[in-house]
Order: C-alpha cells, then structure tokens, then sequence
C-alpha cells in the first residue's frame, strides 16, 4: 500500500512527467507490435500474461535508460530527453553492435552485442505464451460449445457458412461438411468438435458465442416449459386424490 | 526479424518439402500459432490426415510444439524460426 502511495505521489512531481512520457511512447510501440502479430483478436491478446510481460519490460528499459541519460547529463532538456529516449529504445533493441569487424574472407564472425537477437528471443518467448494463452481461450469456448449446441445445429450453421454463399473460399471447402459428418470412425462428440473449430475459424468467435447463447436460451426455456408441466400435472395429481378422498368419505 | 544463420539450409530443406508440406508450413506461418484439430479444419483435412504432416514438419526443426499450462489447452503448434525463414522463402517463390 505504501508503496502504491509512493509511486502516485511521485507521479504528481515535475520529476515524473520525463518517465510518464517516455514510457507511454515505450507502450505505445510496443502494443503496436502486439497487435500487428495478433492482429485477428488484438484486444483479448492484449489482456494476455505474455502481452504483459512485454509491456512491463519495455516499460522497466524505458525507465532505466532514462534515468541513465538523466544521470549521465542531468543539464538536459527532460522533455526532448524523454521524447528520444522513448523513441531510440525501441530503435537500440533492433541494434547490432558490431565492436570488431574481421576483414572479408576471415574465417571469424567478429565480436559484438545484438540487441535485435537477445529481444528477439524475449518477444519470441511472450508470443509463445500469448499463443498458448489464447489456444486455451479457443479450446474452452468449443468446449463449452459442444455441451450446449446440438450436432444438428452446428452441421447447419457450417453449411450456410461454407456451401451458403457466405464466405469467398475456394472449392476446396466443397464436401468438407460431409467429410466430417459421413466419417465412420467419428463419434458425434469428435464431429461436433470439428464442426465447432470449423465455425470458431470461419465464422469467428462472436458467431459461435452468439450460437452457445441462443443455445442456453432454447435449453432455459425447454427446462422452464418442463418445470411447469410437471407442476401442473402435480397439481393435477393431488386435485384429483382430494376428489377421490372426498368421494370416498362416509357422509355424514 | 532474428534469422538464424544457415540460411542456405533453410532454403534447400524448403525446396525439397512435399506439396502437402509446404502447404501446411505456409498457411501455419499465415494464421499464426494454432492447435492441430485448428489447423486441420483450417486447411479442410481432418486431423489424422495433417498430424503425419506435422509429424515430418517438427521433425525437421520447422515448427515447434508447446503444451499449455491449464487442463484445458492442448498442444499448441507454432512455425520456429528454421520454419518461419521456409516459409517466406516458399511464399516468395510462388
């Protein structure tokens, strides 16, 4: 707590501003390099551990090369200081140093520092995780789709999708429905996955979650509908047990 | 980009690749990483028919598999750097 205190005063300072503005250009290229990779779902990328692994690290470079810089000529303008200190981080992690050259021919590759490998190796790293992050987001929304829709409705929605009209995709797509739901070998559990990955791919997420909802309202109302029969043949039930006791009583 | 430093390598290896293969490794480096049954309906195959494929891609160091850390993610396959430098060799080709 204190030091959340500590770092929002710090933030109120004329000290601060320099960071603020170098980290915020720091971020700023650094979601733009997230979204182009994910650029089919930026948003749910972004919330991911591995897209914030990279945020906070450019962030930490940022923070520490300026306050190098500051360090080092503390005469010097803060805003431009942060200005190219914000844009020359993303520039110096791209870098090789070269610091000995061997002439052409020479057998010996030369002594230097790559920064472009050693931060290539960390974005690598941080889009793996968000990859598999993201896998494990697709996997539980076909999982969750194949309890509720019905085999029925997924081979329909893939129909209209593939053979419909609806889609510019080549002949190949032709039969793939059948392929899948004619197989002999598949249970209906391995069809209605397919036909989910299929639906989550060409119809993207929102259709297939637009399907698992209608699918939870169809099953709602079916389970209400059946909750009202059986109390109404209930009540049915114990109406006529009292007629028939009433009946059946002595009249006195 | 970091390329790793056999280039020629790469190339020759893309060069003698199946049709199927090249097929694979260009739409994986395409959609980005994705889980087998993914990749299967994405090239309209069924997974048995593209897990050979993969099978022979990995084994060549041109994707690379990770398992997820939650019960709930499965194999997750993406192309590695050998397979990322085929693939726009293979791309560029076309």
């Amino acid at each position: 707590m204190n030091v959340v205190y500590f770092v929002l005063h710090w933030l109120t300072t004329p000290t601060a501003y320099p960071y603020v503005i170098a980290v915020g250009i720091s971020l700023a290229v650094a979601v733009s390099e997230i979204v182009s990779v994910f650029e089919r779902d930026p948003v749910r990328a972004l919330r991911t551990a591995g897209a914030f692994m990279l945020l906070v690290l450019n962030g930490i470079f940022v923070v520490v090369l300026l306050a190098l810089v500051r360090y080092l000529k503390p005469d010097s303008n803060p805003l431009w200081t942060a200005v190219g200190v914000g844009i020359g981080l993303p520039v110096l992690l791209r870098t090789n140093f070269n610091l000995i050259k061997p002439l052409d021919g020479s057998a010996s590759k030369g002594v230097g520092i790559s920064f472009e490998e050693i931060y290539g190796r960390l974005q690598g790293f941080c889009r793996r995780r968000t990859d598999v992050s993201l896998a494990a987001q697709r996997i539980r929304t076909v999982d969750e789709a194949i309890k509720i829709v019905e085999l029925s409705g997924l081979e329909t929605r893939l129909r209209l999708l593939l053979e419909g009209g609806l889609l510019t995709i080549g002949e190949e797509s032709q039969g793939y429905v059948d392929k899948i739901i004619d197989h002999p070998d598949y249970k209906d559990d391995r069809k209605s996955m397919l036909l989910t990955f299929a639906i989550l791919n060409f119809g993207g997420d929102r259709m297939l979650e637009n399907m698992v909802k209608e699918a939870k309202k169809g099953s709602q109302a079916r389970a209400n509908l059946s909750a009202r029969a059986s109390a109404t043949k209930s009540a049915e039930k114990s109406l006529n047990s009292t007629k028939t006791k009433d009946a059946a009583a002595p009249v006195t | 980009m970091y390329l790793p430093e056999n280039i020629s390598e790469i190339i020759q290896l893309a060069s003698s690749l199946a049709a199927e293969e090249k097929k694979v490794l260009k739409l994986l480096a395409k959609v980005g990483a994705s889980i087998p049954a993914e990749l299967a309906v994405k090239s309209f195959s069924l997974p048995e028919e593209i897990n050979k494929i993969l099978r022979s891609l990995r084994e060549k160091e041109l994707i690379s598999t990770e398992r997820g850390s939650s019960s709930t993610s499965g194999e997750v396959i993406y192309v590695s750097d050998r397979g990322r430098v085929a693939a726009q060799f293979l791309d560029e080709m076309k």
